[in-house]
């Protein structure tokens, strides 16, 4: 398997080649089982470490227990036949990485047993469109029993049972689970790199925005290193201030608003108009700071501007608009009972704009969030409405190493996400029993009794539903069989508690997974599977470009 | 019916009763003079606020009462401060809020005072304050509330609690610490007035859209009465008292159907404020305040 490059890509000579039955069902086979037999171990609350060697060599191997993450390093095999198999897989499992942050182990089993069961199917004489299309049959009908066995996630110790399933770090697992508790599953959380060796978190009261004093002589609190004015009239634009006359109408408008603080924001002020700002320092009238308009991207500074001028009120003076300063009346003033500035960011402290308009602009942001179609632009509307609800919190993330560091502030990330997820969509019992309680629902696959593609699908679909939980029991050490009677023996409501080593209800002991998770994984690995069934032809091209960024199959 | 005239002709903003009315016949009234008490269920009426020998009258826009371990706490919102007596209302500490100064509208005690000690103030542009050593010390606590213009309190247990805004609801499950909207209808808000039945049923009276239920913890609201609601009264009988457009209405089906809850009622001013501290028993008392600064027990 060759590992993701950070500096070079290995050249790879080859020749075309078209390649048929059965050659094309074994090599999809091997890809596939060599990744999943990759991200296997890390299911489960003990995950074991896969050690994937870097391109460089003066590195040691890269340590890894995420499925996602180790899926996405391999990114080739030497056998081509197999490497098809095993990319298809890759994006198939990246593509559930991206939307959901976890499930990737579980959907790689799922995937796993439904492509081995299905092959021997049609090996049989089976038909693979048929079989195709009873299996994502199935695959909604699970998704339909899971949304009947989800609940909603109740109280701050079912958050960090369900972060301590994730990251497997019970330090980091309070503190998400407690940030998020209190942010809420739409709130800011910001992860940052730490100065120590331990976790650190802070709650701010208010938003903030990088956008910094335009100078250190504006710092009033030099003790706090920063500035607080207190009902200040705002002024938002992305125009840059060259002149100091440039000011008079601003400063006018601010005095005839009966303002006696005012924040002028701004893409720039030369230093001839700062000198005006920083004479006012002085002024029991009128107190003036300039402070840079965030974002330094132009679609990002404007996205910034919306947000601030929906929570302040007042109107922007926007450059691509053709606006000016001279134009300036105080109803362009948006207004905030706080607003704070220092060296790196701005912050507002219950914005007094209109309160109706603010929920209208929330409510705009999060139909464009259900809607997006790309993880990043979701994480970019993400942080717009987290801004917007108000109140954040901050996690510095420490570590020993600066890889210790940056390792732990990924699995901070994709903890959260996880955690979003499960307060937006609920739990369900964790440790395999969720899919196993599924079971009996496929039966209303056997509606039609005289096919045996449907009967094959009810039973390749059973036992993939059974092998989270097997592989789940295996990686602790334990015989699958004995446990597995040993539950059917108790009823349906419980599981095993790997961590304690005996039987017990899953929920009420935080042994959960998150419900808009644990769907998504199986219906990605059932239609990832049952559409890869449906291949019977490879094509290699002649020195195949590499790809290091997996490419979702058209699913 | 019983007037009493002995009070300043100011406008009454709350009036809240003790929780053992029954016995001590506690009942304050904040009023735009200050804090007014009476110990003989409303029948005579004292200054509060006289032991702080005060130069001017002290606008209090709220109050609340609790007791524990026998001990009387009442409590009183007034611009940036918030008061607390541990002595019925005979002496009193302060505690200051964060600058700019708060005004505080609403008051809230959990219904678990006695183990968490937590109060909530609600604000006009300052969103909500927290307190959880029993009105010491007050932090605000905003996370998820976008809308900090807080008209009305309400906790339903010790952990779900709403809050009224300009702009609808929000509700926190962990007794104030973070705020999530609810999908209250934006045209029909500002909401005035909440209240919370045990079942979970929220009842919402706003500025111009009448009452409003929900029966579903937010998700889905039904109108039961049109008008301006200002206040919102229920009791564990299942009777529901609304002050709808200066008119006492009574229903005793959950809001079905309604009738004059004081026939024959007409006051000299416009009614501001209520309290049933024995239930919404037509024969019961019910304390009524007016604009002009009667207290008038019906």
């Amino acid at each position: 398997m060759t590992p993701a490059p950070s500096s070079s890509i290995p050249e790879f000579k080859q020749t075309p080649e078209t390649v048929f039955q059965p050659r094309t069902a074994r090599g999809f086979q091997g890809g596939i089982n060599k990744i999943v037999d990759a991200i296997r171990p890390s299911l489960g609350p003990f995950p074991r470490a896969v050690a994937i060697a870097r391109a460089t060599t003066t590195r040691s191997p890269e340590l890894l227990d995420s499925g996602g993450i180790i899926a996405r390093r391999i990114i080739s095999l030497p056998n081509r036949d197999e490497d098809a198999g095993a990319m298809y897989i890759r994006g198939v499992l990246w593509n559930l990485h991206e939307r959901v942050g976890d499930g990737v182990a579980t959907a790689a089993v799922l995937f796993q047993t439904v492509f081995n069961q299905g092959l021997k199917y049609i090996a049989a004489g089976g038909s693979p469109m048929t079989l195709r299309s009873y299996l994502e049959q199935g695959a909604d009908i699970i998704a339909n029993a899971l949304d009947g066995l989800t609940q909603p996630i109740a109280g701050t110790e079912a958050l960090i049972g369900v972060a301590q399933t994730v990251c497997h770090d019970r330090a980091l697992a309070e503190i998400l689970g407690n940030l998020i508790s209190i942010v809420g599953e739409d709130g800011w959380l910001e992860i940052r790199a730490g100065r120590g060796r331990d976790i650190e978190h802070e709650l701010i009261a208010g938003s903030y925005w990088p956008g910094a004093l335009v100078s250190k002589a504006m710092i009033y609190d030099t003790g706090r290193s920063r500035t607080v004015f207190e009902n200040a009239a705002i002024l938002i634009t992305d125009l840059a201030i060259d002149s100091p006359q440039e000011l008079v109408p601003v400063i006018q408008a601010a005095v005839e608003a009966g303002a006696s603080r005012l924040v002028v924001m701004c893409s720039n002020i030369s230093e001839q108009a700062q000198a005006i700002l920083l004479q006012s320092r002085k002024s029991d009238k009128l107190q003036i700071i300039g402070v840079k308009t965030p974002g330094l991207r132009s679609d990002v500074q404007m996205t910034s501007m919306l947000d601030m001028a929906a929570l302040m009120g007042g109107k922007m003076l926007v450059k691509a608009a053709g606006d000016t300063l001279t134009g300036v009346t105080p109803q362009h003033f948006g207004h905030a009972r706080r607003i704070w500035a220092n060296e790196e960011y701005t912050g507002l402290v219950h914005p007094q704009g209109d309160p109706k308009e603010i929920r209208r602009h929330i409510n705009t942001l999060r139909v464009a969030y259900k809607n997006a179609a790309k993880d990043e632009e979701r994480q970019r509307l993400q942080e717009r409405i987290g801004k917007l609800l108000g109140g954040a919190a901050a996690i510095d993330v420490g570590g020993l190493t600066e890889t210790e560091m940056e390792t732990r502030k990924e699995l901070a990330k994709r903890t959260v996400r996880t955690l979003r997820g499960a307060a937006r969509e609920g739990i369900l019992p964790g440790g395999g029993t969720a899919l196993l309680a599924c079971r009996p629902a496929l039966d209303e696959l056997l509606a039609d009794r005289d096919s045996l593609d449907a009967r094959a699908a009810h039973r390749i679909l059973t036992r993939a539903l059974e092998t989270p939980f097997r592989t789940l029991i295996s990686n602790s050490g334990n015989s699958e069989g004995k446990i597995l009677g040993e539950m059917e023996q108790a009823g349906c409501e419980v599981g095993f508690d790997i961590l304690s080593g005996r039987i017990c209800e899953m929920i009420p002991n935080g042994i959960v997974d998150v419900a808009a998770v644990q769907k998504q994984a199986v219906i990605s690995a059932i239609r990832g599977a049952a559409l890869a069934l449906t291949i019977d032809i490879l094509v290699h091209r002649k020195n195949p470009p590499i790809v290091t960024e997996p490419n979702a199959p058209g699913i | 019916m019983e007037q009493n005239q002995n009070l300043y002709e100011d406008y009454i903003y709350y009036i809240t009763a003790s929780p053992n009315f029954r016995k001590d016949g506690l009942v304050c009234a904040a009023k735009k003079s200050g804090l007014y008490y009476s110990r003989d269920k409303g029948k005579t009426w004292k200054d509060a606020y006289a032991s702080l020998k005060l130069a001017a009258p002290l606008p209090t826009s709220s109050a609340a009462i609790s007791i524990l371990n026998e001990i009387t706490y009442v409590f009183a919102g007034i611009e940036g401060k918030i008061l607390r007596s541990l002595t019925s209302g005979e002496t009193w500490e302060v505690a200051d809020l964060d600058s700019p100064a708060p005004q505080v509208t609403a008051l809230a005690i959990s219904p678990n005072f006695a183990k968490d000690g937590t109060l909530l103030a609600a604000t006009i542009q300052d969103g909500i304050l927290r307190s959880t050593d029993r009105g010491v010390n007050w932090t605000g606590w905003n996370f998820g509330l976008y809308d900090p213009n807080i008209n009305a309190l309400a906790f339903l247990d010790p952990q779900i609690v709403l809050a009224g805004t300009q702009s609808g609801i929000f509700r926190s499950s962990n007794a104030g610490r973070s705020w999530r909207d609810l999908d209250f209808p934006i045209d029909f808000a500002p909401v005035l007035c909440l209240a919370i039945r045990r079942d979970g049923t929220i009842y919402a009276g706003t500025e111009a859209e009448g009452l409003h239920v929900s029966c579903d913890e937010g998700r889905t609201w039904e109108q039961l009465i049109e008008g301006t609601v200002e206040q919102i009264q229920l009791d564990a009988s299942g009777r529901l008292l609304i002050l709808r457009d200066g008119e006492l209405l009574l229903s005793e089906n959950g809001g079905q159907s309604w009738q004059a809850a004081r026939p024959g009622f007409e006051p000299a001013a416009d009614i501001s404020a209520l309290t049933a501290p024995l239930g919404l028993d037509p024969a019961k008392p019910l304390l009524v305040g007016l604009s002009n600064g009667e207290i008038i027990k019906l």
